[in-house]
């Protein structure tokens, strides 16, 4: 829908976000990140699943602007089968450009990574 | 059969299509065929039809609102107004630092003139509504200073429809030296106004929120306070001298013909209005979690602002507006896409900025219709039920 105010990829990720939600909290291997805007405008919330160093499956949950619900659906489908490495390696610049954000949705890529860092840092006691 | 790909307007607050009756009227008077000529060159035939029809506009206008001809003064519009009546009030008032009272969620045109005649020295009150949007006559009569010059209150808010009590502002102004200056441009033709035993003293109207073209409006101005009043625009005395400008013939019959159909269609209209929006209300309200801004009975009939839990009014906007067959609406106020910043107004009736954020205004007008209401409140449905399902706020809170 080329005739949005927003990229295409920002918009595809709107008009139909994927993994959507999150996993109960006592499920094993999930970690989850959080960022916020500093006044709490915009809230994302990451979750994934890890074991041996792969990302097996990830899931958001995000309110505020546009850019923010498409950079969580996006970071969620690109997350899926990476390596913790490589997770570690996407920075907001890359998410700015795989979005094609405009200049204004950027801090929505800060928070994407934000939120990234944060996940990939939680350490979640595993039970199976 | 309705193109379901033409977009459902419910956007009325923010301005309004021109009536075609209206469109119909104001075309006689722009070409070599029509009354093309300036209504000050009454030496000739073309100037003196013109000025038959801006007096003829004038007449029409004032029926509608219950004033007399000469009380009423063409402008641009309601902002021009709104400056002329301030600025001329302060002006024209004696004393080194006069005294304005106003509201703290008047239409910026109101805030930022004041804020103006303050730095220019002028000493400002501002009252602050309760949590209802309303403004108790007994706090404005508390904030009167000796040396007040003009008190200033919308009569309808534009955010949230919300509608002041003017006849119980104006009772306890009686005696006071003070003007009063009232915002009408979301009252006309939305409510019934007289203004002959008003108390009103300066009334703001404007075109573009009748279904006449924009850049038309006019300042009433109450013979007894015409000479309490300081021209901001000079240049050939025009106007009683309170505006220069050639008159712009065609827009000022245009609103003198909008202004006779919102005068005769007001009761039945309004009356429609009314009904749609209680059903969009009700219709939207069957989620949980949906509350109107601003008090729930003294309101103009044709906005309602809306605050939906746990969802971005930026998402919701978005969705409501690209999303399948399209819904334009607005967001609290200018809630700009760069800074997002939150209305004021919302925030003055006590909303956190989360719950202002999450705050949007649907507004209704003459071309709408029951189907379009339908369509628009399960559209409005689907998607705060949609991003409800996104956002970590609502499933904290559910």
């Amino acid at each position: 829908m080329s005739d949005t105010p927003y990229s295409d990829t920002v918009w595809a990720h709107f008009d139909n976000p994927g993994n959507i939600g999150r996993w109960s909290e006592d499920a094993a291997e999930v970690r989850t990140g959080e960022a916020r805007t500093p006044a709490g405008q915009d809230v994302l919330h990451l979750h994934m699943r890890v074991r041996d160093g792969l990302i097996r499956e990830s899931r958001f949950q995000a309110y505020g602007s546009v850019a923010v619900i498409a950079v969580g659906s996006w970071l969620s489908e690109w997350l899926r089968g990476r390596s913790v490495a490589e997770a570690r390696d996407l920075d907001s610049a890359r998410i700015a450009e795989q979005l094609d954000l405009a200049a204004v949705q950027r801090y929505c890529a800060i928070m994407g990574q934000d939120a990234l860092r944060a996940a990939l840092s939680a350490r979640r006691e595993t039970r199976d | 059969m309705m193109d379901t790909r033409h977009p459902i307007y419910l956007d009325y607050a923010a301005t309004t299509p021109v009536d075609k009756r209206v469109v119909e009227t104001m075309s006689g008077y722009l070409g070599m065929d029509g009354v093309f000529a300036n209504p000050a060159s009454v030496d000739h035939a073309g100037g003196a039809q013109a000025a038959a029809a801006v007096n003829a506009a004038r007449a029409r206008l004032v029926e509608a609102v219950n004033a007399r001809p000469s009380e009423l003064i063409w402008t641009s519009g309601a902002t021009e107004a709104d400056n002329l009546a301030l600025k001329g009030a302060v002006q024209a008032a004696d004393g080194e630092t006069p005294h304005i009272v106003t509201v703290s969620t008047e239409h910026k045109a109101v805030t930022d003139t004041c804020r103006h005649l303050e730095n220019k020295g002028a000493r400002v009150t501002r009252l602050h509504p309760d949590t209802d949007g309303l403004i108790q006559p007994a706090a404005v009569a508390a904030a009167l200073e000796p040396d007040t010059a003009v008190v200033s209150v919308m009569w309808v808010n534009n955010e949230t429809g919300v509608m002041q009590d003017i006849p119980g502002i104006a009772r306890v102004l009686h005696g006071h030296r003070c003007l009063f200056h009232v915002d009408g441009a979301q009252a006309l033709g939305r409510i019934g106004i007289d203004l002959e035993d008003s108390g009103v003293d300066l009334l703001s109207l404007s075109g573009h929120k009748i279904y006449a073209p924009k850049g038309i409006g006019a300042l009433y101005v109450r013979r007894s306070a015409r000479g309490r009043l300081t021209a901001q625009m000079h240049g050939g005395g025009h106007e009683q001298g309170l505006r220069a400008g050639t008159l712009a013939t065609h827009q000022i019959v245009a609103m003198g013909e909008a202004a006779s159909l919102a005068r005769d269609e007001l009761f039945a209209e309004s009356a429609r209005i009314r009904a749609l929006s209680g059903s969009f209300l009700e219709s939207v309200q069957a989620l949980p979690g949906v509350h109107l801004n601003g008090h729930p009975e003294q309101r103009a009939p044709h906005i309602l602002n809306l605050r939906f839990d746990g969802v971005d009014g930026e998402a919701l906007m978005a969705d409501l507006a690209w999303r399948g067959r399209g819904l334009a609406v607005s967001g609290g106020a200018a809630c700009s896409a760069a800074t997002r910043e939150p209305s004021h107004v919302l925030r003055e009736l006590g909303l956190d900025d989360e719950q202002a954020r999450a705050s949007v205004r649907f507004s209704l007008g003459r071309f709408t219709h029951r189907e379009e209401i339908t369509a628009a409140a399960e559209k409005t449905r689907d998607a705060v039920s949609r991003l409800r399902r996104i956002s970590p706020l609502w499933d904290a809170a559910v």
